[in-house]
């Protein structure tokens, strides 16, 4: 596991810093926000671990194959995302219109800019593996899997949502106004996400111990 | 996918010692000519993995030999010596 490698133990205190910091630090640091800076730091910290692992694939019994990388970096960018989701949830269930409030749109703005940097780390990944040999039998077997595990977990969830909504009396369901219950399906979009790519990792784990 | 943690595969494969005796061909270049990639051919070595049919036929199209050669099925011998 790439946390777990000796050589790239020194990503942790970055990593764990980065965590501390979306989830305990001040709201601002260095002028910006915390979740910006935490998860900046959390990429930067991950990114360098993931590429650690990767360098060791000259070994004859290490390395990680393009679409176990691939599955770290959906990990980490998919936590990343529904933790910054997550911790702005408060702020945009209190908002009275989600379109122009402000605190949305820096929150949708760093929702953004941590999803283009996952597409960019991706493309940047593709580029590194000149191998021709992409995913194999048994990555789409586990990609399978995952992609099946994402959708129960989803269809459950769905389910129970709906279940909530529709049981729940009239008067006390004044919380459920369409901007909250919006929140809540992108919840669960973001929350299956990330139990898909966690899913990936611990297959991959699993397989390759 | 691998098979259950702790029982020995009833399939052993001899694709560690085909890869030498054809040259010393590394993992890299057996796992580019059938078309995986090199984390599937150490779990094959290792006993980890059952492979496809497909990759079954990759492997000894590789070697240039019949997939018997690669693989062996050692329940089925065990059973044939008793009879």
């Amino acid at each position: 596991m790439v946390l777990f490698q000796r050589s790239a133990l020194w990503v942790l205190p970055p990593l764990l810093g980065g965590l501390a910091l979306m989830l305990f630090g001040p709201a601002r640091v260095l002028g910006l926000s915390n979740l910006l800076v935490g998860g900046l730091l959390v990429v930067v910290s991950g990114w360098a671990g993931l590429h650690l692992r990767v360098r060791g694939s000259a070994d004859e019994n290490a390395g990680l194959a393009h679409a176990e990388a691939q599955a770290w970096l959906g990990a980490l960018f998919a936590n990343l995302i529904y933790l910054v989701f997550l911790a702005q949830l408060r702020t945009l269930g209190e908002a009275a219109n989600l379109a122009q409030d402000p605190a949305v749109h820096m929150a949708a703005m760093i929702l953004g800019m941590f999803a283009a940097i996952w597409l960019l780390l991706t493309w940047r990944l593709h580029a590194r593996y000149a191998d021709p040999v992409v995913e194999d039998e048994r990555d789409r077997a586990i990609a399978r899997k995952t992609a099946a595990f994402g959708d129960s977990a989803l269809m459950i969830c769905v389910a129970m949502t709906a279940l909530v909504l529709a049981v729940v009396p009239t008067s006390e369901s004044a919380w459920a106004t369409p901007p909250r219950v919006a929140l809540m399906l992108f919840n669960l979009l973001l929350l299956r996400v990330a139990l898909r790519w966690n899913a990936a990792v611990l297959l991959y784990w699993w397989d390759r111990r | 996918m691998s098979e259950e943690r702790g029982q020995a595969p009833p399939i052993r494969n001899h694709i560690r010692r085909l890869r030498f005796a054809h040259g010393e061909m590394t993992q890299e270049e057996l796992a580019r000519n059938c078309g995986v990639t090199r984390q599937t051919i150490i779990a094959l070595e290792g006993h980890k993995y059952l492979p496809s049919l497909e990759l079954a036929f990759r492997l000894a199209r590789a070697f240039e030999v019949g997939v018997e050669e690669v693989f062996e099925w050692r329940v089925e011998r065990e059973t044939s010596e008793d009879a």
